[in-house]
């Protein structure tokens, strides 16, 4: 079996796993009263009825997908990506999750013109004059469009 | 009616919206153009902008973006043999052969009158149609609500990728990404895990950026540092003559206007939309053609017909948003939240509320129309070098773009953070080859789902029947299970006609 079927299989046992942990932990997770009338509305006025529901939902759904499974045949995107692609998308999401980070300590601006040049010059592009000037313009550009026409402020940390 | 129509022209005709249709109109083509970005995308990135300013300015910038995003796909698709966006894939097939010929520019510059066809088509039936179908609308009660929802969330499964299993797992996983906030009758958290940031529950932006906009980054970023697909357009891509004849479009009229009406119907059914219209209208194009060997191998007929159709489904597609509150695609999902952003809550009431607001907008489609013509004929030139932007560039700032965007709507770092993940999700589900769109349409609506089934219940006394007593949603609820049955009929003998030809 290849791998994308094989993760097309753990999505779907995984889905599973929640659909039957919501159904039966629904009414621990779902905190809070209903106001009932015994016997008639109760069931569709508690919080927890449509958690439920949904549980079954994605139960049958995720069921249906592993049944399914072996006879589909179509070719999946992740059997055709090579193991140089994962890694440098592995790369680009750690570099995010570092510049997401940096937002909040050293400021919008700052991160944002390290993030864009960067990932450029790691991306294979290596113009330094049009790297930095096009990184310096979109944050600063972005901050003062946010700032001034839109009076929304971006975090700025110990920089800007 | 025209008198309102009337109105709002003059409402619409001043400086700020005719900008702001341009704008986005010219922002739109831009994106389009850009082979991986398209409309959805640049609505997801640019539409927290628009939250800021007044109605009449920040949602005609967005339909201007819808328009030229559309079209814009176009040329990317008939210059490089890469559709912009997936409702222009049908365009590369005869598009490209024209452009190998040295027919670009007559393929763009036929694409773009049949794209004004099409979009007038599709605003004429808005115009008309919304305000008509609103009296209907008003009598809709929870149950008909919920029946409608169900049968657009079937459709929705079933367009949306090739596999209806994983649409439906997809869509059930929006359902459940929805549940998680505040129970929307009794007013208790749910799902939260005791963290007061998901009370308010998961931000529509931040999910549809993460989905849309840092999914494709990574996608895009699997072929960084590759020469080849860094520079996509080569130097000597040639346009050749940028003229069509009247005559030629009028020798075609015929294809156009049927491709239209296929458009503006498909576009107004909730679920189908821009990524279906354009081959179906392909299709009964080469059936009615005279010459339909010619079909593939640069056929006039077989660029107007899907551009006429993708472009019809922009207004038609507003149709369910503005009257139901049903979203019929990703884009006119995002288009819905940026009216609740203003306080226009879309629905039957949303007309007779807002008469003069949603007038204004009804307008702005169409000044929209004609700005997509006027626009797309002047920067036609333009797009060759926007074709040569380095991907790495490009891309690493539309990630600064979703950071701003996501941010900007609750200045909250938690959104961010639901933005990366929702990213990864898109990614893995990309790989997987499971559509994005059920899980978010299904997001969308869930609520309205929750709250117009319980709302039924509690009108009934708890009986589930009731929703069969009532002859609108009892047909509609038909509808479903009829369709229902009929993929499963078709996809389980697509699955048994098709050779296996999984190779790893």
């Amino acid at each position: 079996m290849s791998i994308g079927r094989l993760l097309e299989g753990a999505l779907a046992i995984s889905a599973l796993v929640v659909g039957a942990l919501l159904f039966f932990y629904s009414p621990e997770l779902v905190r809070g009263w209903a106001f009932t009338i015994p016997g008639t509305t109760d069931v569709a006025l508690e919080p927890a009825f449509f958690p439920r529901l949904s549980a079954v939902l994605i139960c049958a759904s995720s069921l249906i997908l592993l049944i399914t499974m072996p006879m589909r045949s179509d070719p999946l995107p992740a059997n055709e990506t090579s193991k140089e692609a994962y890694k440098k998308v592995g790369a680009g999401l750690a570099g995010i999750l570092i510049y997401l980070v940096c937002i909040l300590y050293i400021g919008f601006v700052v991160s944002t013109v390290f993030f864009i040049v960067g990932a450029s010059v790691v991306g294979g592009y290596n113009n330094w004059k049009a790297v930095i000037s096009t990184a310096v313009l979109v944050a600063v550009g972005l901050r003062l469009i946010f700032r001034y026409g839109l009076h929304v402020k971006l975090p700025e940390g110990f920089l800007f | 009616m025209f008198e309102d129509l009337l109105s709002a022209a003059f409402v619409v005709l001043n400086w700020k919206t005719l900008i702001s249709i341009s704008a986005g109109t010219i922002v739109g083509l831009m994106i389009g153009a850009i082979p991986g970005l398209s409309a959805t995308m640049g609505m997801a990135l640019l539409s927290p902008f628009t939250f800021f300013v007044e109605p009449l300015v920040g949602i005609p910038f967005l339909i201007g973006l819808f328009k030229g995003g559309t079209f814009g796909g176009s040329v990317s698709a008939i210059l490089i043999g890469t559709p912009g966006t997936a409702a222009n894939a049908a365009t590369l097939l005869d598009g490209y052969e024209m452009c190998k010929k040295g027919r670009a520019g007559e393929a763009i510059l036929g694409a773009l009158h049949a794209s004004l066809v099409g979009d007038f088509f599709g605003t004429i039936a808005l115009i008309f149609g919304a305000p008509t179908l609103a009296l209907i609308a008003i009598k809709f009660g929870p149950h008909e609500f919920f029946a409608l929802i169900l049968f657009s969330l079937t459709m929705i499964c079933y367009v949306s990728g090739r596999s209806l299993a994983k649409g439906v797992l997809a869509a059930t996983l929006g359902v459940l990404f929805a549940l998680i906030g505040t129970d929307p009758l009794g007013g208790t958290p749910r799902l939260t895990f005791g963290l007061s940031d998901l009370q308010g529950g998961l931000n529509v932006i931040a999910l549809v950026t993460g989905l849309f906009g840092i999914t494709e980054v990574l996608i895009q970023m699997e072929s960084f540092g590759s020469r080849a697909k860094d520079k996509v357009v080569s130097a000597e891509v040639n346009l050749g003559g940028i003229r069509v004849q009247l005559k030629a479009v009028y020798l075609h009229l015929r294809t156009i206007i049927r491709s239209s009406f296929i458009g503006t119907f498909i576009g107004a059914l909730p679920g189908i939309g821009s990524e279906t219209s354009p081959w179906v209208a392909y299709g009964l194009a080469k059936r009615a053609s005279k010459e339909p060997e010619k079909f593939g191998q640069g056929s006039f007929d077989g660029v107007v017909a899907p551009e006429a159709a993708n472009n019809a489904v922009c207004g038609a597609a507003m149709i369910p948003m503005l009257v139901f509150g049903i979203p019929g695609d990703i884009v006119t999902a995002i288009l819905m939240s940026a009216l609740i952003a203003q306080g226009l809550q879309p629905g039957p009431f949303l007309i007779a509320e807002h008469r003069d607001v949603i007038y204004g907008l009804f307008m702005s489609v169409l000044f929209a129309t004609f700005a997509l013509y006027i626009f797309g004929r002047l920067t036609l030139r333009w797009w060759i070098r926007i074709l040569v932007i380095p991907r790495p560039l490009l891309y690493s700032t539309i990630v600064a773009f979703c950071v701003v965007g996501t941010y900007s709507v609750h200045s909250s770092v938690f959104d961010l953070a639901v933005m990366f993940v929702f990213g990864v999700i898109g990614y893995a589900f990309r790989k997987l080859d499971i559509a994005l769109a059920p899980m978010l349409l299904s997001f969308v609506l869930a609520k309205i789902l929750e709250e117009s089934l319980r709302r039924g219940l509690i009108h009934s006394d708890g009986n589930l029947l009731a929703f069969f007593e009532r002859p609108i949603a009892a047909t509609i609820l038909c509808l479903t299970v009829i369709v229902l049955i009929a993929f499963a009929v078709l996809e389980w003998r697509k699955r048994f006609s098709q050779p296996k030809n999984e190779t790893r």
